[in-house]
């Protein structure tokens, strides 16, 4: 049964570093994601495991076995291409038995593995269709049943849908994570889209600039991401800059930010100390606004209201002068002054970061 | 110095391009453009068709009724076209996997592979034609340098070594041109579905890349089918008195022209222009069909892709087998193509000789090198200016005219140059308005010959554009010929200049449309078959080969220089 262990790997281009110090452990019949934003190195990653590029350190165990020097077409994995990579001039069956075919199996059993894989799929009807002549979709369901029929226990998916419209996507998305369960297979799925990942992952592999920020389930870093980066990458946030000036004995931290604004927040972390600057990260649901003068609170002004549909998000500069983005399904009009109270706990207070704010945030 | 050359040409296109953008302007050039390619570079190419159809019964009258004439043509044809057909499959079979390993394998020496195999593009044929005597050939009345294989004796042999040296550089051109678009990730989504990289390339890449295989094809046949200068060179060489479709049409176009030579062997003097005029329009049908079935056979035949050979391909794919494939083919490379087209430096260092130098006409030496020049130079230069606008034509205005332009530009290019030759000569003989001038005849059969060169290069280069770039150019307000000027022009000079080259390194290099439109017109190349097979001065022909290559060489230098420095900016 396939897992997939990956130690200490790097790969470099010339002096270009791609990847480093890679560990990442793959389960068996987990459904994995690496999210990333573009350039992070995930398409590196996957090119390393499949054997397309050779690594510079590390190593790459598929079950248990070494995969070092095993070129691509002896590796024991199925792979869903970023392009979809159909070939033209072969009809959809004949994409789908591409993999019993060069491995020369009989025509009686090449005709059992198309007609299951089309059925697994629903292409009956365009069976004999060249993939320009079907939809996008189309194009990635035959995709997926081609690598599904080299009947490998691993599959890996490099930005499989991301070419697609979002309603197709949406439908796909949730189509692939049915296939990959009820057929027990393992997946290593790449993104750069955050809210695929969560839809379909049962854990996310965070990587930026070569390197793993974040391994957790959707859940976990969403609520409680252990970096600024995480917390900005996935979903969106509002960060804003202050100092701590007062621990108190039952849990509170009171912050004070720029122009004398100030309010106290539970945390559990115990580590911070009086006088520390700090980070306080919170997404646009996790505040209450009103019109009406509430306690700790931040005051602000609306700038701009937008119907999102369900709520609205508002545009709201701070008296700290930092721009922020609420929700909220109280209709507030598109102007004037607001108080916020933050959701105490589900805010959050990061340790100011050393090479400021704006380089942690960055995407490359 | 360049610098301001470029920038000359730039303006004089801008100045072009200001005068049409007027409406009237516009269509009234395209009309000529239009009218030049029909009237003066396709129907004199075939012309001769035409010729044999009224002249039918002079042809009945001569060639029917002489067993001489007959057993010649026959025998011209049975070489051209078997020689052309072993060649091509001979070009195919080992083009394809150089091809392969230039674009997809990195290795050491691969940028000097790429230029190595390119050099011989730049020697003139009748200079090949020496070489690849000496290299192979017993060779009577030449003392060949030390390393000669001095093998071959007879004519068909010999025609398939030359033909495949002077083709090979050509096919494994446009093979690897077309090979670069086909999408590697194919080959690699292949192998994820456990393909060995044998059979991946043969089930994937192979059946897409039939149109490539299709033109490498048309290519290799039309050029052995073509080469004149070359063929004649290379038998005189050896001795042989056998000759081709091409050779036999230019030897009895000299005999037509040299009353001392009548009756040529046995064939009087008015069957001799039937008898011309027939052979040119068999070889004009012969190139056309050839091209033709080419184009079918890569198109339709049923390779068989739906089979695997597993053990087979797996062996070949794996351990020192890809390596080994790669040592034979390189091997072949070197000692079928490069070392013959080069072998004529180590003939003129050994025999240097000072006799030699000594009785030359030198007056007539630097003559047909000024002449070549020019000639190369007229045809390029009117190439350029009505090619382009030919291309654009093309490329660009969609309707069924241009797509019927695009099937009618490479006749000129799949007709033997003798044959296309003569028939531009007897257009122009027949055509009442402009006064006989040799010089004149010459340059536009040159023009014919090449200006498919430069519209094929320039084609690809604006199906290369996105044409959203010139409708942006053109939404922001630009008018068409700004929109050329600015936006089209920049990117497409590189093909133009691509096709420029290969326009006028083949005018240089060529022998048998020179011939056949006027054996009195001494160019270099026919300078250097006259050296040969009248005076024996073989030191002087591979002297003048020398200085053939070096002219055409600087200004391939020139140009890639320059090109290379424009793309860096």
């Amino acid at each position: 049964m396939p897992n997939v262990d990956i130690t200490k790997l790097g790969k470099k281009f010339g002096r270009v570093v791609a990847l480093s110090g890679v560990d990442l452990e793959i389960k068996d019949g987990e459904y994995l994601a690496i999210l990333g934003p573009s350039g992070c190195g995930k398409t590196t990653l996957v090119n390393c495991l499949t054997g397309i590029v050779d690594i510079t350190e590390g190593k790459i165990k598929i079950d248990g076995k070494n995969v070092e020097g095993i070129p691509i077409e002896k590796r024991d994995f199925a792979m869903v291409f970023q392009n979809i990579a159909l070939f033209p001039h072969m009809t959809v069956a004949e994409n789908i038995t591409y993999a019993p075919f060069v491995n020369d199996i009989s025509p009686s059993e090449l005709k059992k593995v198309e007609s299951e894989m089309l059925k697994l799929v629903d292409l009956l009807e365009q069976k004999d269709l060249y993939p320009r002549a079907l939809s996008g979709g189309a194009q990635q369901k035959t995709a997926v049943a081609r690598a599904l029929a080299t009947r490998e226990k691993l599959l890996i998916l490099d930005e499989p849908i991301s070419a697609l419209d979002y309603k197709v996507r949406v439908t796909l998305r949730y189509a692939i994570r049915k296939l990959v369960k009820e057929l027990g297979l393992t997946a290593i799925h790449i993104t750069h889209d955050q809210e695929e990942a969560c839809s379909v992952a049962d854990r996310i592999v965070i990587l930026r600039a070569g390197e793993i920020v974040e391994i957790g389930t959707p859940q976990e870093l969403y609520s409680s991401p252990q970096t600024l980066f995480t917390l900005n990458f996935l979903g969106e946030s509002n960060f804003l800059e202050g100092v701590i000036t007062e621990i108190t004995s039952d849990g509170w931290i009171h912050i004070s930010f720029r122009n004398n604004q100030s309010i106290g927040l539970l945390d559990d972390n115990v580590d911070f100390e009086e006088g520390e600057s700090v980070v306080v990260a919170f997404r646009p649901e996790n505040a209450f606004i009103s019109k009406k003068s509430t306690e700790n609170s931040l005051i602000g002004d609306i700038t701009g209201k937008q119907f999102i549909g369900g709520y609205f998000r508002y545009t709201i500069i701070l008296r700290t002068d930092d721009e922020i983005l609420l929700d909220s399904q109280l209709d507030l009009g598109s102007q004037g002054n607001v108080f916020i109270q933050l959701n105490p706990k589900e805010a959050r207070i990061f340790r100011a970061p050393i090479y400021g704010l704006k380089k942690v945030l960055t995407l490359e | 110095m360049l610098q301001r050359d470029r920038s000359q040409l730039e303006r004089l296109v801008i100045r072009i391009a200001n005068f049409t953008s007027k409406p009237r302007v516009n269509t009234a050039w395209y009309s000529f453009v239009v009218f030049f390619f029909v009237l003066l570079v396709l129907l004199p190419t075939i012309f001769v068709l035409g010729y044999v159809i009224l002249e039918f019964t002079a042809i009945q009258n001569s060639v029917f009724s002489n067993q001489e004439i007959q057993s010649q043509i026959l025998s011209a044809l049975f070489y051209s076209i078997s020689v052309s057909i072993i060649v091509s499959i001979f070009d195919l079979i080992f083009g394809l996997p150089i091809a392969w390993t230039l674009v997809r394998k990195e290795f050491r020496f691969k940028s000097l592979l790429n230029s190595f195999i390119e050099l011989p593009l730049a020697v003139p044929t009748a200079g090949l034609g020496f070489s690849v005597a000496l290299f192979w050939g017993v060779t009577p009345g030449v003392e060949s340098p030390i390393f000669a294989v001095q093998f071959i004796r007879n004519a068909l042999p010999m025609l398939i070594l030359f033909h495949f040296t002077t083709t090979f550089p050509y096919v494994v051109r446009s093979l690897t041109a077309i090979l670069e678009e086909i999408d590697v990730t194919l080959e690699v989504a292949a192998r994820t579905c456990g393909a060995s990289k044998f059979t991946a390339a043969r089930t994937v890449t192979l059946p897409m890349f039939r149109s490539g295989v299709a033109t490498a094809m048309v290519l290799s046949l039309a050029k052995s089918l073509s080469d004149t200068g070359g063929v004649v060179v290379l038998l005189s060489t050896i001795g042989s008195a056998a000759r081709t479709g091409t050779t036999l049409i230019s030897d009895w176009k000299r005999a037509h022209q040299d009353p001392e030579m009548i009756p040529f062997e046995g064939i009087p003097y008015d069957s001799l222009l039937p008898s011309m005029a027939f052979l040119a329009a068999i070889m004009i049908g012969i190139a056309i069909t050839l091209v033709f079935v080419a184009k079918i056979i890569a198109k339709k035949a049923q390779l068989p892709f739906r089979k695997v050979y597993p053990s087979f391909e797996w062996a070949v794919s794996e351990g020192k087998a890809p390596q080994m494939r790669q040592i034979i083919a390189f091997g072949f490379l070197i000692l079928f193509v490069i070392i013959p087209s080069f072998f004529l430096v180590a003939y003129l260092i050994q025999g240097a000789s000072l006799a030699a130098l000594a009785s030359a006409n030198w007056e007539l030496f630097g003559q047909s090198i000024f002449m070549t020049v020019l000639v190369a130079s007229v045809a390029t230069v009117v190439n350029v200016v009505l090619g382009v606008p030919m291309a654009i034509l093309i490329a660009r205005k969609s309707h069924t005219f241009s797509r019927f332009l695009d099937a009618l530009v490479d006749i000129p290019y799949v007709v033997p140059s003798s044959a296309l030759g003569f028939s531009v000569g007897l257009f122009w003989a027949f055509q009442p308005v402009i006064p006989v001038n040799e010089l004149f005849f010459v340059i536009m059969a040159h023009i014919s010959m090449t200006f498919p060169f430069i519209v094929r290069n320039t084609v690809g280069g604006l199906e290369e554009l996105d044409t959203a770039y010139e409708d942006v150019a053109r939404t922001l307000g630009a008018k068409p010929m700004q929109t050329f000027r600015e936006i089209t022009f920049p990117v497409i000079k590189f093909s133009i200049i691509a096709g420029a080259i290969m326009s006028f390194t083949r005018s240089v290099g060529e022998t048998g449309a020179t011939l056949a439109v006027s054996p009195t017109s001494t160019t270099a190349p026919v300078f250097i078959v006259n050296l040969i097979k009248i005076d024996q001065n073989y030191f002087l022909a591979a002297l003048t080969t020398i200085i053939l290559i070096l002219i055409s060489s600087m200004l391939i230098f020139t140009l890639r220089a320059s090109i290379s420095r424009a793309k860096r900016k």
